[in-house]
């Protein structure tokens, strides 16, 4: 309705940002001959970014072939990584900057939440805080369980991602994740027209697809760069850490400082969610002891149309 | 043989004929307008579904939370159903039960025609029906919904087959006696269906061991076929769901409904066909008390289920339990009106000889029914409203489920399709075995009847 | 009417956040703006400060660099570091906004005692070169302790010791003669190298007497090869030094991925469950394929 983003200008630039990564990879394919004769048909001409950041004219053909190729990439994961997230419960002001960063990088809607900030309470009269939820990528996932299909599944470093060119649909996932960290196209996503030409980067999960399960990727898209994931790098208050287990590092959001991911869970009695569940999440808790901000009854919430209806207004 | 035997066996073979076979060459208005109605049924339906395969699933109650609505419950409650094949033809024939002789190919339709349509409700519920052969190209061993697909074909085939096989001698019969009375084609179908059966002594034997394998199989296949759909609640870690007893707790409450379902068909089938020398008051009376003892065995899967949580009180299953037993909760209602009509007021009557006549009977099966059906929905959909964390920032219509017209439209088509398999396979099909009743009244069935 | 009401309530609330981080007072009064140092503005002080700093307040305010204005815009906190701002605030008055916040900043008066508040303050002070400190009785101490390193400093090793587990970190540096000296009381950080950023594990730290400082590696991961790669450099990054440095074995990281998991993927279904399913499938596959073959013996049973 009143500011919808151009889609034409979002596609486009996530189409050069997705492929421009890979394009490498497909002039190696074709310079072996393979595909010089069945691309022949197909000269029609998009542009193109190149590892090293030029913008070159390339095959449309190609591309296909590098779905399938980003689709592999996507399954494997990076080598080596474990990446972890603990969120600081003391700092969160319910700013919303991540829910917002969320949304727009993954083209979701307004009651579609990658990462939510609830308003709880551990029990009741021990006072309320804010608490970011993403999904726990849990390392004894309950969703990844029960895919009938392989479309949800772990990857080496961790990440639980959601292949929305498989998945069919039957929410499954949904209802086995005791997080509700999934949610699911019920209509057509926003910007479907504008993204109906973007080719499929699993670890964006964009373009959305109807009748698909999507979830947070801890921007797997970002990591692979070396980048901090959407959430993280909008927080202005410094509720995020993310970093590599595997490295005993984590960085801060905001401040950009680098700290040992072990000393900040022992200093801080770090805890997971629901822990009696078995699931062992990678996002870690700081308890929201001495908090930066009061809590405020009623603050902010919903703003999205009042429901999904309509596929495209 | 002696010729007086050969005649009285010609005159009882005579009569079963008249009475079983001639409803299959009538086509009256009313079973006309049945048909005609159930296919309207189907028609809007489709027409629904097609609106939800443009628009997507937001065409439908369910949402984020609650994203299991009307369609997962119909489909437990149509295995639910279809493993009255099982119950009737195994469990009771097998222990040596003869009552059960002219019940059981009703049973065996009635599985059949809802296994055949549970498919479909999850087909109905996919977001992406498109994309079904993923499970054939991408099937997760790990995955219930694998095991369930898996499971329900091989309860469709069993099925088939303990439906045909002892159709064969009948079809002889029908090949024998109803050239004449029959279309060209639907004879010609009679012939080569009925493999060509002359009721030899190494026929039947062939057909009696065949069967007693077959029957014996289907006990463990339905039983995993229902058990793995509990499993699709059970193997989660949800309140409500999370539950060891799962298995057994379907299985008997499919029991119940399959008992009810059946006693609704007797009751029209034997009006429709005046089978009233077949199916008797007698047969109402044993039905009934065969769902009185499945009833009695649901209830106490019941009692566990909901008084072990309910004493415990953990958070997440304290929820549960207010939303379901409580007046006030959201499922209170509909909870205590299906456990009353849909199990306990069935049970407690039919200890009452005068409730198993036949009508009470029909009445019974019909609650039992519409019951099972609600009960499924009480198993699914509160338990999702009952998310572990706080249901927040999200419309209101996240909250509550609340089925939307075109869903329920769409879960009727599918009862009626349903009801138009079973309409169609006993029009097809003598719906009592004609060889089995013969062999009961004595005659000799070892020859080309 | 209703999309009318919710784009007012969105102005509306976009309205409050604004107003909550900017057009609030800071309502300072005389006597608080007089207010002088609390601390003794000693270099001791100031790296208590610094230590305070980077715990509470860094997040927001990033690093304090000196800068003629502030160049960070919202939401990132003003660069503390900038002179105009110093200029215009006096110890009192910076000690009063750290002590009751204002809007988007928290208060620190519960969860920081005056001292340290005053040594923030203090360490602050010290990226201000115009600053002059009140006089106190203990402006004796303001000297520092070592004398000022007069030599030049050429560059910096870090090496790892296996016995110790530790890094030194020796700083290379000729005195005024030229001949080799060792550098006193240089502050020095070092950081080792991390996916998302470089991970210190000192910053400001001074050199000893033998222009060194040792820090224990501690339980620090080395990626699988046993390396680490680390920075080392003077705290006024004059000289850096980067080099990866060998300090454990080789290991593999045991990845649960590999595992056959019921949560992992199809191609690593646990057997049991894999055999399970495929003795019951095939079983009763079997089994129906044995009766289908019935009916065909039943069928060749037709003619007598």
């Amino acid at each position: 309705m009143s500011k919808k983003i151009t889609p034409e200008a979002t596609s486009r630039r996530n189409f050069l940002k997705k492929f421009g990564i890979s394009v490498g990879g497909a002039t190696a394919v074709s310079g072996l001959g393979l595909l010089s004769s069945c691309v022949s048909d197909d000269e029609e001409k998009v542009p193109m970014l190149t590892t090293d950041g030029k913008v070159i004219n390339g095959d449309k053909s190609k591309l296909k072939l590098n779905l399938n190729e980003m689709q592999i990439r996507s399954r494997e994961g990076l080598s080596g990584k474990k990446f972890v997230m603990v969120i600081d419960l003391a700092k969160c002001k319910n700013a919303r900057k991540c829910m917002s960063a969320c949304q727009g990088a993954h083209h979701l809607k307004p009651e579609q939440h990658h990462i939510n900030v609830l308003q709880t309470e551990n029990a009741e009269g021990t006072g309320f805080y804010y608490q970011p939820k993403p999904c726990m990528h849990c390392d004894n996932p309950p969703c990844t369980k029960v895919c009938p299909v392989d479309a949800t599944f772990k990857r080496k470093d961790g990440i639980v991602l959601i292949d929305n060119e498989r998945c069919i649909g039957c929410r499954f996932c949904i209802a086995a994740c005791p997080y509700s960290a999934r949610v699911f196209n019920w209509s057509e996503p926003k910007y479907y027209e504008g993204d109906a030409n973007a080719v499929y980067d699993m670890e964006l999960n964009v373009p959305q697809k109807k009748g698909t399960v999507s979830k947070c990727l801890f921007s797997a898209d970002r990591l692979r760069i070396g980048k901090l994931p959407y959430c993280v790098s909008a927080c202005p208050n410094g509720t995020y850490w993310f970093g590599d287990a595997n490295e005993d590092a984590v960085t801060n959001g905001t401040s950009k400082e680098t700290v040992r991911l072990s000393s900040l869970l022992s200093d801080n009695g770090a805890y997971t969610l629901l822990p009696e569940l078995g699931t062992k999440p990678s996002v870690y808790y700081l308890p929201p002891k001495d908090r930066m901000f009061e809590y405020k009854e009623g603050e902010l919430n919903y703003l999205g149309e009042e429901e999904p209806k309509g596929h495209h207004s | 043989m002696s010729e007086n035997k050969k005649q009285s066996d010609e005159a009882i073979m005579l009569k079963i004929r008249e009475d079983l076979l001639t409803p299959m060459t009538k086509f009256p208005l009313s079973y006309k307008i049945w048909i005609g109605s159930l296919l309207t049924i189907i028609a809007v339906a489709i027409w629904g579904y097609t609106i939800q395969l443009q628009n997507g699933l937001g065409e439908t109650g369910m949402r984020d939370y609650v994203s299991w609505g009307v369609y997962i419950a119909s489909f437990v409650f149509f295995v639910a159903t279809a493993l009255v094949g099982m119950l009737i033809s195994a469990v009771v024939g097998l222990v040596g039960q003869k009552w059960i002789t002219p019940i059981s190919r009703i049973a065996e339709m009635i599985a059949l025609a809802f296994a055949m349509v549970a498919g479909i409700a999850i087909v109905a519920d996919m977001g992406r029906p498109d994309r079904i052969l993923n499970l054939l190209f991408h099937g997760r061993f790990q995955s219930p919904i694998i095991w369930d697909v898996t499971v329900v074909n091989l309860y469709i085939f069993i099925s088939i087959l303990l439906l045909f096989l002892p159709l064969l001698p009948d079809l002889g019969i029908i090949r024998n006696h109803m050239k004449k009375d029959l279309p060209k084609w639907q004879w010609n179908m009679y012939n080569i269906l009925s493999l060509g059966w002359v009721g030899t002594p190494g026929q039947y034997k062939i057909l009696h061991s065949t069967l007693r394998v077959l029957l014996i199989l289907i006990v463990p296949v339905a039983m995993a076929l229902h058990t793995v759909t509990s499993w699709l609640s059970a193997l989660t870690l949800r309140a409500g769901w999370d539950s060891t007893i799962f298995g057994p707790y379907y299985v008997t409450g499919a029991f119940v409904a399959g008992a009810g379902a059946v006693l609704v068909a007797m009751y029209f089938i034997r009006k429709a066909y005046r089978l009233e020398d077949y199916i008797t008051d007698f047969h109402f009376d044993k039905m009934g008390k065969l769902m009185v003892l499945v009833g009695l065995v649901y209830l106490y899967f019941n009692i566990n289920e909901f008084l072990v949580p309910g004493y415990k009180m953990k958070a997440a299953d304290a929820d549960h339990i207010f939303t379901l037993f409580s007046l006030n909760g959201e499922y209170g209602v509909m909870f205590w009106l299906t456990q009353t009509f849909g199990l306990l007021l069935p049970i407690t009557l039919g200890l009452f000889k005068p409730f198993r006549k036949p009508f009470p009977m029909m009445l019974i099966g019909l609650a039992i029914v519409i019951g099972a059906w609600f009960k499924r929905v009480i198993i699914i959909v509160p338990t999702m409203i009952h998310a572990y964390l706080p249901i927040q920032n999200v419309p209101e219509s996240f909250h509550h489920y609340t089925p939307t017209g075109l869903e329920i439209t769409v879960t009727l088509g599918i009862v009626a399709m349903a009801v138009l398999i079973i309409s169609i396979l006993v029009k097809l099909f003598p719906v009592i075995s004609l060889w089995e009743i013969a062999e009961e009244k004595g005659v000799d069935i070892h020859k080309d009847l | 009417m209703n999309k009318l009401s919710k784009i007012l309530s969105f102005v509306s609330i976009s309205l409050l956040i604004l107003t909550n981080v900017q057009a609030q007072d800071w309502n300072i009064t005389a006597e608080q703006k007089d207010m002088k140092l609390g601390v003794a503005y000693t270099e001791d002080i100031q790296d208590a400060g610094n230590t305070i700093f980077k715990k509470s307040c860094k997040m927001c305010h990033g690093d304090v660099n000196i800068a003629t204005t502030n160049d960070r815009e919202l939401p990132l906190a003003p660069n503390l570091g900038a002179t105009d701002w110093q200029g215009a605030n006096t110890d009192g008055e910076i000690f009063t906004k750290i002590s009751n916040g204002k809007g988007g900043m928290p208060p620190f008066s519960g969860s920081l005692s005056d001292d340290d508040r005053w040594k923030i303050v203090a360490f602050i002070r010290s990226s201000y070169s115009d600053y002059t400190p009140p006089v106190t009785d203990a402006t004796a101490d303001t000297k520092p302790k070592t004398p000022k390193f007069e030599g030049e400093i050429k560059d910096i090793e870090a090496t790892y010791d296996d016995e110790l587990n530790s890094f030194i970190v020796r700083i290379i540096a000729v005195d005024a003669d030229g001949h080799p000296a060792k550098a006193q009381g240089i502050k020095l950080d070092f950081f080792v190298k991390r996916y998302f950023g470089d991970m210190a594990l000192f910053e400001g730290e001074r050199s000893n007497e033998d222009g060194e400082v040792i820090i224990e590696a501690g339980k620090l991961k080395a990626d699988k090869d046993g390396n680490i790669s680390i920075i080392a450099r003077t705290s006024d990054k004059a000289i850096t030094s980067e080099k990866t440095i060998t300090i454990g074995y080789a290991k593999v990281w045991d990845n649960p991925i590999l595992g056959r998991n019921i949560w992992g993927t199809s191609g690593r279904t646990p057997l049991w469950m894999l055999i399970s399913y495929l003795v019951f499938t095939f079983g009763t596959l079997l089994v129906l394929g044995w009766a289908a073959f019935q009916l065909l013996r039943i069928h060749n049973l037709r003619e007598r």
